[in-house]
């Protein structure tokens, strides 16, 4: 096995919002929805982020901007260079000519978005949810629409779409319709939800844990009590491999390798 | 697993020569599993130390040609959190587990040891290449004999498992070193830590690729150094050696063992041939001894 590491330069950087940015990398990788690349400027640090847009000659990430790491990369400008590795990890699945449900919640979204684009190339029809603290906070709503799907909106203060959660718009489509594949990225108590409810349905969700080497040999990433790792066997797990995680929706672990348990629910 | 891969070491019988080292995988009771129903005969943990550490930023990991480098920077969620993923490894499989300990003095090994006798690993390791905080240079407590010395010396003093001292490749003389471990009552050596450290850059950014700029080599190009080393040590000491370094294949095994090595550590190869490499070098290993003709692996004997 060969590293994939590029050195590219930024090409487009996309102001989503106020606390959201896209860079635009003109580079022709194969990546399918669900896989990340690891992203630094050899300076500030090195993180993974989701491939949000993938054609045959440019990709694309979206980051929220959360923290230090974050905060320096948002002053990165077109023309500006980064090292990239990647794209690593697992793949949602793609049928044909299936109806499909899409939830997604914060930074859980852009992923959502190159899968969406995926899906219609193969002829699924689509259904998405996306879920955010307020509207100001709110991605990808252009970018859904125009592969012509229209985004059931939903913000806990209810100042863009309608007031709840993404919990509570999936269990309303659920009642009128039956998708025959749910997908999910977002906060994992979220993740945990759209499992619990999705009732017999396939289901797959995009799992993050810290990431360090990302190639699978310091065990970072690996989840309890089998050891999968989430940069090689994920990020996308479905619900038979969830159903082996006791950690899941329980616990990750910190840089030191540390627990950290989940408290209470967000989305 | 075959039975010809059955291999005696300081009183246990593996079921293969196979060993995850510190480090690899190990952070977890989940990751040791794994590295065992993956054909692992003996894990070893992240090396811990008496408090919990974040390691250095990253990028942490850069591969090139022959290899890779990583500056983990020895993240570990502490000694106690270690030895209970220990115990909660132990609850589920048997295989016997090394726990890895590093400090900066002989006080300090001396209480990681008293932590581990209380624990369920069956071994301690002394992962002896952290720069010496009493040395003006920081030059690194595994490349003085006497540093050696004592630190084993300190931990067999206090220790009710068998110990086995990590020596790093970085020194003048490793038969002194190795002489030096086993005077002061080692039971065994694990060799050989990561090469170096060095260093990568990004030609277009023009900047190292670590965040800690250097890194400890590891990987295929280790595996002449290794070999080289393992020989020599096992020239003059008498305890069995976990060999280790740019180990990928059944071949290598054997060419460690024929070097002086009693079990093989298979690290950087879970990068090259996947988590699967511990059962595919295994399968490996039976082949070579059907065709060579030997019984088992125990009969694979040092060169002269
Ligand atoms: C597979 C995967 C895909 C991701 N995709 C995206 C994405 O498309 N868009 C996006 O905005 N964010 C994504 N993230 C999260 C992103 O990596 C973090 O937001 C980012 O690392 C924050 O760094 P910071 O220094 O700005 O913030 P910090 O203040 O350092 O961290 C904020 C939080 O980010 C997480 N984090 C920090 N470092 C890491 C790390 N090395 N690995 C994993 N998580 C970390 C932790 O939960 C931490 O609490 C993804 C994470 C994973 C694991
Ligand atoms: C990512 C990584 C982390 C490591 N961490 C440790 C450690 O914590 N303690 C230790 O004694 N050795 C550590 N090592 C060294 C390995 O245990 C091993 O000695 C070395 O990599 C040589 O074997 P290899 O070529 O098969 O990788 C680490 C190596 C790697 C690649
Ligand atoms: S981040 Fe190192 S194993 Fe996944």
């Amino acid at each position: 096995m060969k590293e994939k590491r590029f050195t590219l330069k930024i090409m487009d950087v996309i102001y989503e919002n106020e606390k959201t940015i896209t860079f635009i990398f003109k580079h022709k990788i194969k990546s399918g929805p669900g896989q990340f690349i690891m992203l630094s400027d050899l300076e500030n640090g090195e993180k993974p982020f989701s491939i949000s847009s993938c054609d045959g000659s440019s990709f694309g990430v979206t980051m929220k901007i959360v923290g230090e790491f974050t905060g320096k990369l948002s002053a990165l400008k077109p023309g500006d260079m980064v090292s990239i590795r990647g794209p690593y990890g697992s793949t949602f699945t793609i049928p044909e000519g299936k109806r499909c449900l899409i939830t997604g919640g914060g930074c859980g979204v852009p992923p959502l978005f190159f899968l969406a684009g995926r899906l219609i190339e193969r002829n699924n029809t689509v259904t998405a949810v996306t879920g955010f603290k307020t509207g100001s906070e709110a991605m990808c709503v252009n970018e859904f629409e125009k592969t012509g799907i229209r985004p059931v909106i939903m913000t806990d203060d209810g100042s863009l779409g309608a007031r709840g959660t993404v919990l509570d718009a999936m269990r309303d489509i659920l009642k009128k319709e039956r998708p025959d594949m749910i997908y999910a990225a977002g906060p994992e108590i979220m993740l945990k939800k759209v499992m619990d409810a999705s009732d017999g349905i396939p289901c797959e969700i995009l799992v993050e844990r810290y990431m360090k080497c990302a190639i699978g040999i310091c065990g970072q990433c690996a989840m309890d009590p089998i050891g999968l790792r989430v940069c090689v066997e994920g990020p996308v797990l479905n619900k038979r491999a969830v159903g082996l995680l006791s950690e899941f929706g329980a616990y990750r672990r910190d840089a030191s390798g540390a627990k950290e348990f989940f408290c209470g629910a967000t989305h | 697993m075959s039975k010809k891969l059955m291999i005696d070491f300081l009183g246990y019988t593996l079921a293969s020569p196979l060993v995850l080292p510190a480090g690899i995988m190990g952070i977890s009771s989940g990751s040791l599993a794994r590295a065992a129903n993956c054909g692992a005969g003996l894990l070893t943990t992240k090396s811990l130390s008496l408090k919990p550490r974040k390691g250095h930023n990253n990028p942490v990991t850069a591969c090139f040609e022959g290899g890779m480098i990583n500056a983990m920077g020895l993240c570990n969620p502490g000694i106690k959190e270690g030895l209970e993923e220990v115990r909660d490894f132990k609850k589920r499989i048997e295989s016997p587990v090394i726990a890895s300990v590093f400090g900066t003095s002989p006080e300090e090994f001396y209480e990681l040891a008293s932590y581990v006798n209380k624990s369920k690993a069956d071994f301690i390791e002394l992962n002896l290449s952290c720069p010496n905080v009493l040395d003006e240079f920081g030059v690194p407590l595994s490349a003085s004999k006497d540093s050696v010395y004592k630190i084993v010396k300190s931990v067999k003093s206090v220790s009710e498992r068998p110990v086995i001292a990590k020596l790093s490749p970085n020194v003048l003389s490793i038969k002194e070193i190795a002489m030096a471990a086993q005077n002061a009552g080692a039971d065994a050596l694990s060799m050989i830590n990561s090469l170096g450290p060095g260093m990568l850059i990004d030609i277009k950014l023009k900047r190292p690729v670590l965040a800690n700029k250097f890194g400890g080599v590891s990987g295929p190009c280790l595996k002449p150094v290794a070999q080289k080393l393992i020989y020599e040590a096992s020239s003059c000491v008498k305890i069995p050696i976990i060999g280790m370094g740019g180990v990928i294949s059944g071949k290598d095994v054997i060419e460690i063992k024929m070097a002086g090595a009693t079990l093989a550590g298979i690290g950087a190869g879970v990068f090259y041939r996947g988590i699967e490499i511990f059962k595919k070098v295994n399968r490996e290993i039976v082949k070579f001894l059907n065709e060579a003709g030997y019984e088992n692996i125990g009969e694979v004997k040092r060169i002269k």
